[in-house]
């Protein structure tokens, strides 16, 4: 007997015709029941969700899955991908999530993604209110608030994995467990060149809902909402602005969280996370 | 301030992430300024600011107050990292930023050390 402890969580590869050419998609999946598809922030990939995979008091009613994005984690970019830029836009998120929902014959799944997930789930929620049973954006709203130049991510005389883990260790909390920190970190740390900075198109230039927001209908859609309070590129006020604005949508300010609630401390996200859940699953 | 070239140098966060980095950072709490020398991921010198003319890489500069929450051992939202004071309004950052972002992960725990002992700073 060995003494290892295998996980429940079983990880695939598919390869989907999505943005026009094939793509192979890598992703991850545990339990049963209702679908829960998970979102990855900008510049990581799914091992994000790696607790809540592992969470039987959740994948018991819930079926789990989490994909990278393509360019991102084990899915890989297409090929050719040495001469272009990569650039995320709504409209390559949108028809990316229906694409892996259809792949995997997923029948209205709950979509729940954070920060750039937190915001396409808005779009999702105006655009597709049918595709989805309702939206979960975490650390979500619907506009941006730049505040550094995001070329600094990708240039040859700055060190990618440091700067991209540098940029994004203060929207962890203070509190956070050191382990669970660091292994959020060290995502960021193994993103492709120029990757965290193309999500970033999507986030801070393209991708604004502002104009639309009041167009979604949570009666089709339910929306829910929750932000952790440490957060300041995603911060409180800003999700307190977006909530406002849709009719219906149900926000929770998280204590001692920061921009990844699922992978700096699940345990304190799961307080928040089961009564959104258990509303779901009625 | 000297205590903060001994708790750096000691500790194994900074020792891991400061590998190579050489730079002299101005730190400015209110109206003090300090240097800080690092030199190949070591804190060779920290020095109070005596008139006499120096150059810098980047510097951090607020109010003393702002720092204090920093230091705090779990400071409030805004205030618990150096980006995020930036991007709040609290400190400035300026100077040359390639030096900055370069170093960026070392800066961030030499900046956070004071957390961990008392009457530093």
């Amino acid at each position: 007997m060995s003494g290892a402890k295998i996980e429940p969580v079983v990880g695939r590869y598919m390869t989907l015709e999505v943005w026009g050419r094939p793509h192979r998609i890598y992703w991850e999946e545990a339990g049963a029941g209702v679908p829960l598809l998970c979102l990855h922030t900008a510049g990581s990939d799914g091992r994000q969700y790696r607790a809540l995979l592992n969470d039987g008091d959740i994948t018991r009613d819930f079926r789990v899955i989490a994909f990278d994005m393509p360019w991102h984690g084990k899915s890989s970019p297409p090929a050719g991908w040495e001469v272009e830029d990569y650039t995320l836009t709504t409209q390559k998120y949108l028809e990316l999530i229906l694409a892996v929902s259809s792949a995997l014959d997923l029948d209205a799944p709950v979509v729940m993604g954070c920060s750039i997930g937190g915001r396409v789930v808005l779009h999702l929620a105006r655009r597709h209110p049918d595709a989805v049973r309702c939206v979960i954006g975490l650390q979500s709203a619907g506009m941006a608030n730049p505040y550094y130049d995001t070329t600094w991510l990708y240039r040859p005389d700055v060190h990618g994995a440091h700067v991209c883990a540098g940029m994004v260790s203060g929207l962890i909390a203070p509190t956070t467990p050191s382990d669970q920190r660091w292994e959020t970190l060290w995502h960021y740390m193994q993103g492709g060149p120029g990757v965290f900075e193309g999500d970033l198109h999507f986030y801070t230039v393209e991708g604004d809902i502002m104009d639309h927001i009041d167009e979604i209908d949570t009666a089709r859609c339910p929306v829910y909402m929750l932000t952790g309070e440490y957060d300041f590129s995603c911060s409180p006020e800003m999700s307190k602005i977006t909530a406002e604005a849709i009719p219906g949508a149900k926000l929770q300010i998280m204590k001692g969280l920061g921009h990844f609630p699922m992978s700096e401390d699940h345990e304190s996200f799961k307080a928040y996370l089961m009564p959104v859940l258990d509303d779901i699953r009625g | 301030m000297e205590q903060l070239r001994q708790i750096a140098n000691a500790d194994a966060l900074a020792r891991r992430w400061g590998k190579n980095c050489t730079f002299v950072m101005l730190l400015g709490v209110g109206d003090e300024n300090y240097f800080i020398r690092v030199q190949d991921g070591a804190v060779a010198s920290v020095e109070a600011a005596d008139g006499r003319i120096r150059s810098w890489d980047f510097a951090l500069r607020g109010a003393a107050s702002a720092w204090q929450k920093f230091w705090e051992p779990v400071p409030p939202p805004t205030f618990h990292d150096p980006i995020a004071m930036r991007a709040c309004g609290h400190i400035t950052i300026e100077g040359n930023l390639q030096k900055f972002f370069s170093n960026i992960l070392y800066v961030k725990r030499l900046l956070e050390l004071p957390r961990t002992a008392r009457d530093v700073a």
